[in-house]
């Protein structure tokens, strides 16, 4: 074999696709695997138009071979971004699940002497193998990911039910110290009223007797007698220690019956068969919440009730209504840029319970108002609060088979309706509870 | 690093010289292709190191960057900088089919690299007489990488040029890179021209 006949043997058994065209796209040669692989009714030969052959990308290989003409330098196609220029069978016609073959397409100038472009030469490289790899690694990730996804989503759905849960138990807790506390101070305190309360009248005598003795001194007109009594009154500052008992009494009565008050909050607001369902009187409740977070209020807001007469009362968990009750009134509270008006109402329709309450503070913006619900959903700045109150709240009142509801205004304030079916015993405990 | 240790101010001057002369052609055979005016920059020579390399390619949020080696007498890369600003209007005139995908904004970007750095290397080589050959360019995400690191070159050659198309806002820029061999090789020819 001579050297020319070596090298075209050569180029037409190359594992490549190997064609070369002049400026008006004739083809000059073509390997035998450009022959091989070309899905078309004839095969290709020498003097065809090459852009005949591939009627689908023939502007955009016209355009590539024009280019490689024009500028002089080599022309490229890549499978990422153009996967077939060439229509060409799939190499893996039975294993394989493509239908063309992956092509990467070089284009070369072929010069002549006086350094024009006479030729453009396209070698075709098959990528499929290259290709698949790729597809079935991109389709690999994109499966992780997505199961990284489902276990993101799963590990948040267990973080927040674990910390409703322990929300749940500190509330239990503090339910629990309060009760103990409450019960510890009732008895000093009832008896320091009920000493109070003796001390009252005693005084009271010890005041009239003082009077009489006085009545009498003065009676015996015995100058000596009236002055001894005069200077010693002047002496002790009895007449001041006398107007003056008498308030110190009554303060101090007032001040114990305070704390007799707050013992019974207390003792209502935990309900120390707390998880028990019962016969409650929801005002009563209202009121002993209003009680313990005095504070917190008095210099917030003017509080105002509505209640309505003869209330049935509700069978239900006492303390999570309390507390649901309280997580309203604090929020009404913190929402007050200034002193406004909590404004609560109490009243009973369609076999329900209705309590509204009603701030004058500053509003939940309408984005928010889908989302306020949520664990862990708030507004505060990190570090204040958890965000879990209102989420509490709504599954309290769920487990009441019961509704809130909430409308809001920027600027104006909020109302929170809650609506707590009557039910019964049968009600609540033959299905299972939410 | 001292850059006149690894060219001296003579030869840049030279080099610049060279440079100015192979843009204009082309900057001609581009009109002929994309039949658009391209603006083309003094080419500007620096040398440097592989973290100013680094500093080339800060700003994926507006410009594509794609590599292209070339192999022969002198060895390198050239790096494309285009901005995503312009691209669709040159696409529109290079005929892509609209509308563009992501794939084809990368085969655009390809394109262009291919085009433009052809055009740079062609006008070099052919002042210096020397022979280079193209490998086919590719995308490139520093980020991806690893970073560059002072272990495989100290300094390179950059010959930094401009185009653009101030009708579309479109702004793009090649730098050829010369590694240290070929800079070697590039100040021998520019001596042998000087004398």
């Amino acid at each position: 074999m001579d050297q020319r006949n070596l090298f075209e043997t050569v180029a037409r058994q190359l594992s490549i696709g190997a064609c070369i065209v002049d400026e008006q796209f004739t083809l000059i040669f073509c390997n035998d695997f450009f022959v091989d692989r070309l899905k078309s009714q004839s095969p290709p030969c020498v003097g065809d138009n090459l852009l005949t052959l591939v009627p689908e990308q023939a502007s955009f290989l016209r355009r590539k071979i024009q280019s490689v003409f024009v500028l002089k330098n080599a022309a490229y196609s890549y499978w990422e971004q153009r996967p077939h220029v060439f229509d060409f069978h799939s190499s893996r016609p039975i294993t394989g699940e493509e239908c063309q073959m992956f092509q990467n397409v070089e284009i070369y100038p072929i010069f002549n002497d006086d350094h024009n472009v006479e030729y453009a030469c396209l070698l075709v490289h098959d990528m499929t193998v290259t290709a698949s790899y790729h597809h079935e690694l991109t389709r690999l990730t994109q499966t992780l990911a997505a199961e990284k996804e489902q276990q993101r989503l799963l590990i948040k759905k267990l973080e927040d039910a674990q910390n409703q849960l322990l929300q749940s138990e500190k509330m239990a807790a503090i339910g629990q110290l309060a009760a103990g506390v409450a019960h510890e101070i009732n008895n000093p305190i009832g008896f320091i009223f009920s000493n109070l309360q003796s001390l009252e009248d005693y005084l009271d005598r010890m005041q009239k007797t003082i009077e009489l003795l006085n009545k009498l001194v003065d009676k015996t007109a015995q100058n000596t007698l009236m002055e001894l009594r005069t200077d010693f009154f002047k002496r002790h500052k009895i007449d001041f220690v006398l107007s003056d008992s008498t308030d110190l009494l009554q303060e101090s009565l007032e001040g114990a019956n305070r704390v007799m008050a707050i013992v019974k909050s207390l003792k209502e607001f935990s309900h120390v068969d707390s998880v028990d369902w019962q016969e409650a009187n929801i005002v009563d409740g209202i009121e002993s919440t209003l009680r313990i977070i005095n504070n917190e209020l008095k210099y917030k807001a003017d509080v105002t009730r509505d209640y309505a007469d003869h209330l049935p009362m509700l069978y239900c968990q006492a303390m999570q209504l309390n507390q649901v009750f309280m997580n309203l009134l604090l929020n009404a509270a913190q929402a007050m840029t200034e002193r406004g008006e909590i404004h609560i109402k109490v009243y009973s329709a369609d076999n329900a319970l209705i309590v509204e309450i009603k701030d004058t503070g500053h509003g939940i913006a309408q984005e928010h108002l889908d989302r306020i619900f949520e664990p862990f959903f708030t507004t505060k700045p990190v570090g204040q609060g958890t965000g879990l109150g209102l989420s509490l709240s709504y599954s309290i009142i769920t487990r009441h088979k019961g509704h809130i509801e909430v409308e809001s205004e920027i600027g104006k304030g909020t109302l929170f309706r809650i609506r707590l079916p009557l039910l019964t015993s049968d009600d609540v405990h033959t299905m299972t509870p939410p | 690093m001292n850059s006149s240790t690894v060219i001296s101010e003579e030869q840049r001057d030279a080099l610049q010289e060279l440079m100015n002369i192979s843009m204009g052609q082309a900057a001609n055979a581009l009109a002929r292709l994309i039949e658009i005016r391209v603006t083309l920059s003094i080419p500007k020579i620096t040398v440097t190191d592989p973290a100013g390399l680094e500093a080339l390619f800060s700003d994926k949020e507006k410009f594509y960057y794609a590599r292209q080696s070339f192999m022969g007498d002198l060895r390198g890369e050239v790096i494309a900088i285009i901005s995503h600003m312009g691209c669709d209007h040159l696409a529109e005139v290079m005929d892509y089919p609209q509308p563009m995908t992501e794939n084809s904004y990368n085969e655009l970007v390809l394109e262009l690299t291919n085009i433009l750095a052809g055009a740079c290397l062609q006008g070099l080589v052919e002042q210096l007489s020397t022979r280079v050959h193209l490998a086919a360019p590719s995308l490139f995400d520093l980020n991806a990488q690893h970073k560059l690191s002072n272990d495989q070159w100290q300094h390179a050659l950059l010959l930094e040029i401009s185009f653009s198309v101030e009708t579309m806002s479109f702004y793009s820029s090649v730098v050829v890179c010369l590694d240290e061999a070929s800079i070697v090789a590039v100040t021998q020819k520019i001596n042998r021209l000087l004398n």
